[in-house]
């Protein structure tokens, strides 16, 4: 089993505020869909409550302009990509505000965790 | 554990036989995202379908002289002309049974209805009203059917990238797969081709114990490749991208997975894919 790491905050004391930093399991992710024109969103188990799902959001260019319409279908390749990654480390980060790291077509300003 | 991810893009289809027009007028029943993958908004008058990435085809069930609006001369399915010459009237504006008419002009349509309502306009009105005149309009009969179909991915038809919370593309991992059902659909799309329909169950994507549906309406008996393709998909060890089992881009452009050989060709006679909840 591999894990994910996914970071919203620049801020390295707001690490421990709610709805900045989650870890999770490759296997909890119930989808990856595109939600509007710039956003694509992951979602997976909740941590704290099983009937629920926390939500990672990823911004993107527009995939309704003619040049760069694939784009969402392109950061869902990227996001499949990372989770099934096979990373010696035992964990992929997804992204990361703090040390800016984030999936080929993301942009992280706006990118964020949502916990249940 | 990896699993591959399979993609579904978004195509609304809206097969509806047996309209009964009321004084001439044909009002379709609602479409929603559950029975069609559509919610066109309201439409205005002015505005032609084909601009909003869906069409509105009518498909004569039976031979009535003098119903067909002027404007339209040509079967959208075969390219002939709708001049009969076995029939003494041989007009285009009678119609025979198979003959497949694109509703291509905004003034086909009565605006006004709600979300999700298209109704379409007769030919024997006088005063050329929108919707009801002899060059746009279509006096329909009980026999005939219309379907209402997208063509590209776009806001419009309601299951848009924009369209509020409707998204159009949706990537699931196959472990989440719970199973393939077949609907009771019997229905034909315009070209002649006899339908089926699967529902396609996974995992809800909110936790909540329940499961989202990929509705697909395709070619009748395609059921066991479907379930074969399904499987190739889960068992075809690509991780580092979704596969796409069905897709339709702005450009009008699809892609698809194929049948169990994954093909990339429609080997299942996808006329149809949407989720059925937002």
């Amino acid at each position: 089993m591999k894990y994910l790491i996914a970071n919203d905050t620049s801020v390295l004391a707001d690490l421990d505020n709610t709805d900045e930093l989650l870890m999770f399991g490759q296997n909890r992710i119930l989808n990856v869909e595109s939600f509007d024109d710039t956003t694509t969103r992951i979602q997976i188990q909740g941590q704290r409550d099983t009937d629920d799902n926390d939500i990672l959001t990823l911004k993107h260019a527009d995939k309704s302009a003619a040049a760069t319409h694939k784009v969402e279908r392109n950061i869902i390749d990227d996001a499949v990509s990372a989770i099934n990654s096979d990373s010696r480390l035992g964990f992929t980060v997804l992204f990361d505000a703090l040390n800016n790291v984030k999936l080929p077509n993301q942009v992280l300003s706006g990118s964020s965790v949502t916990e249940d | 554990m990896k699993t591959p991810y399979i993609y579904f893009g978004t195509k609304g289809y809206f097969n509806t036989p047996g309209v009964a027009p009321t004084s001439n007028v044909a009002a379709l029943a609602t479409m929603s995202i559950s029975n069609s993958g559509l919610l066109p908004a309201s439409k205005a008058n002015s505005v032609d379908p084909a601009t909003l990435g869906y069409r509105v085809v009518h498909v004569a069930g039976n031979d009535v002289d003098d119903v067909r609006g002027s404007l339209y001369t040509n079967d959208f399915v075969t390219g002939a002309l709708f001049n009969d010459p076995d029939d003494s009237d041989v007009n285009q504006d009678d119609k025979f049974t198979g003959q497949v008419t694109n509703l291509s002009d905004a003034g086909a349509f009565i605006a006004g209805s709600a979300n999700g309502v298209i109704t379409i306009g007769d030919n024997t009105a006088t005063g050329g009203s929108v919707g009801s005149d002899a060059t746009n309009g279509f006096t329909m009969t009980t026999d005939d059917t219309v379907i209402v179909e997208q063509f590209k991915r776009n806001d419009a038809p309601g299951n848009g990238p924009s369209a509020g919370e409707l998204s159009s593309a949706y990537a699931y991992p196959m472990c989440n797969f719970r199973g393939a059902n077949p609907v009771a659909y019997a229905k034909t799309h315009y070209d002649g081709t006899v339908l089926d329909q699967t529902d396609l169950h996974f995992t809800s994507t909110v936790g909540d114990g329940t499961t989202h549906i990929i509705r697909v309406i395709h070619t009748a008996g395609k059921y066991p490749e479907l379930v074969k393709t399904m499987e190739a998909i889960a068992n075809c060890g690509i991780y580092n991208r979704a596969i796409t089992f069905y897709d339709l881009d702005i450009n009008g452009v699809e892609t698809f997975a194929g049948g169990p050989s994954l093909s990339n060709q429609n080997d299942l006679g996808i006329v149809g894919c949407w989720r059925t909840v937002a």
